[in-house]
């Protein structure tokens, strides 16, 4: 897996494909999944480290995603994109663990692609602390 | 109240076969100030009683050739009901035999001879008294007619208002999806817009040549997107401008209506509060073209909607199947819910006005009785059909559009 891998999921086309084409010009792997369920399916198989999601969607929304992303892949970040801002769902992330919710319609990328790209770094500092611990580990 | 109300002078007709009787009668009247309409026979006192401008008083004498006096007031009793009439009959008999069945014709006084003036005297400012009641009553009923039209319109308005209000976040969320790619576009093509210049101006290094590279990629499928954007969004508004236009006052003239775009555009407007809750199945001809003011209906299959997600609320299984089925001219729509169902007991009332199991703010408790209104505006019908424990059932009936009408 590529490091800079992302999973978006949105039930809505037109932002899978927009928002899709940004993260790629701007450097990012995409993936793409139109709600929760095939989102899990996804993360089955490859454990995404960052997952772009939206709150409403059929099936399975992004609350529930969220819910099980923090049972089953604790390393993987959350960043949560709505339409429909209610206080019971910003509450919900912050319950969760989401890195943030960005509220649709992104007047704004800036504050998306920050919380993107905090997330990775997050995650390359981890890695890099890991493998210095490993490297120490191998040493001793 | 008076009969200074009535129109002055007062005028009565005066309805008796014998000449004398009339000649007598007559100056009497004249004397009280009355104009008198005098009338040999009971045809021509019929004939007199009948004219748009002719006197609403009458003194009829019982035996007449031609009608007598309680045929006469039986016939205007009868043709002209909603006229306000006041009848003495005047006759030789004072036997109950006689003034039972004359009362019962209509007549609303009865005078036997020989009689004094001024007991017919006093008997005919009653009538006049009467009447001038009566005509001011009328008044009345008519403002109050009048009054409770104009609220029924308002009423119906404000609960469409109510119901879009509950629907806000909805139409918010069907904004702000395609809002949002719309966005999304325009910050890419800022974004990528410096190297597509620098290729232009030939100065362009070897990344701002790909970025440029990857925006022609790209920009038919991004244009198309935000043509689809902005065509979502300026449905949505149209919809929403449609659907909480004020009423003037009568139904729209009705038209044939093509079932399934109103259903769909109903459903759109619902989708936030179904999607993901709640499953929606139509099933049947969505072609079938039906008599109705599209937006009253969009209003009904709204409510209807809604009503059904709030039922199923916290069930298990969370299904509303809309079934289309049209047979000998009628379309019947049902909507089909999979929650608790309507206890038989609010089942008698839930038709009735302000019967909302909802707590307070989240409904007008006038849904149902309005959308009832509405579909009988255009000669349908709405009824429940509900099992308890099977879910709800309500069932839409409509008239179907013949061929040929446009």
């Amino acid at each position: 897996m590529s490091a800079r891998h992302l999973l978006l999921v949105d039930d809505e086309a037109g932002i899978r494909d927009s928002l899709g084409r940004h993260f790629r010009l701007a450097g990012y792997e995409v993936e793409t999944a139109c709600d929760g369920l095939e989102a899990c399916e996804k993360l089955a198989k490859v454990p995404y480290r960052v997952v772009v999601s939206d709150i409403m969607m059929p099936r399975m929304d992004g609350i529930e995603l969220l819910r099980l992303v923090r049972q089953e892949y604790p390393m993987t970040r959350t960043v949560m994109i709505t339409g429909y801002v209610s206080l019971e769902n910003a509450l919900a992330c912050v319950r969760l663990g989401a890195d943030t919710c960005v509220f649709k319609p992104f007047r704004d990328l800036e504050e998306l692609d920050a919380a993107v790209e905090a997330a990775f770094v997050y995650h390359e500092q981890w890695e890099r602390k890991l493998l210095e611990l490993r490297g120490l580990k191998e040493a001793s | 109240m008076s009969s200074a109300d009535l129109p002055q002078p007062l005028r009565l007709c005066l309805a008796d076969d014998d000449p004398t009787s009339r000649l007598m009668l007559r100056v009497l009247l004249r004397k009280w100030g009355y104009e008198v309409e005098e009338c040999c026979d009971g045809c021509e006192a019929f004939t007199s009683l009948v004219r748009d401008d002719g006197p609403r008083l009458a003194v009829l004498d019982w035996m007449m050739p031609g009608m007598d006096g309680a045929q006469i007031s039986r016939r205007l009793r009868e043709e002209f009901p909603c006229r306000q009439y006041y009848l003495i009959l005047l006759t030789a008999r004072a036997e109950a035999e006689y003034v039972l069945p004359g009362l019962r014709s209509g007549a609303d006084d009865f005078i036997s001879k020989p009689f004094t003036t001024a007991v017919l005297q006093a008997r005919l400012e009653v009538g006049f008294r009467t009447l001038a009641l009566q005509s001011t009553i009328a008044g009345y009923a008519a403002r109050m007619q009048e009054l409770a039209e104009t609220r029924a319109v308002q009423l119906v308005h404000s609960d469409r208002l109510a119901t879009l209000g509950t629907l806000s976040a909805s139409v918010a969320h069907e904004i702000n999806n395609p809002a949002s790619f719309l966005s999304v576009n325009v910050q890419t093509l800022e974004e990528m817009w410096p190297a597509v210049e620098a290729c232009v101006n030939g100065q362009a290094q070897e990344r701002q040549l790909e970025q440029a590279r990857a925006l022609c990629r790209e920009m038919p499928s991004m244009l198309r997107e935000m043509k689809d954007g902005l065509e979502r969004i300026r449905r949505i508004t149209g919809e929403l401008r449609n659907f909480s236009r004020s009423d003037t006052g009568r139904a729209e003239p009705i038209g044939p209506v093509e079932l399934g775009v109103s259903l769909h555009r109903a459903l759109r407007m619902c989708s936030l509060r179904l999607k993901g809750k709640v499953e929606v199945e139509v099933e049947g001809d969505e072609s079938v073209r039906v008599l109705a003011d599209a937006p009253r209906l969009e209003q009904v299959v709204v409510n209807l909607v809604m009503n059904a997600a709030d039922a199923m609320e916290g069930c298990e299984r969370r299904c509303l199947r809309i079934g289309i089925l049209t047979l000998g001219g009628i379309c019947r729509l049902g909507f089909q819910d999979t929650g608790p169902g309507v206890p038989p007991a609010l089942a008698e009332r839930i038709f009735l006005p302000f019967q909302s199991t909802k707590s307070a703010g989240q409904g007008t408790g006038l849904g149902l009785y309005i959308s009832r209104n509405l579909v009988e505006e255009f000669g349908g019908t709405l009824m429940l059909e509900s099992v308890e424990g099977a879910g709800a059932c309500f069932v839409l009936t409509l008239n179907c559009a013949k061929d040929g009408e446009a």
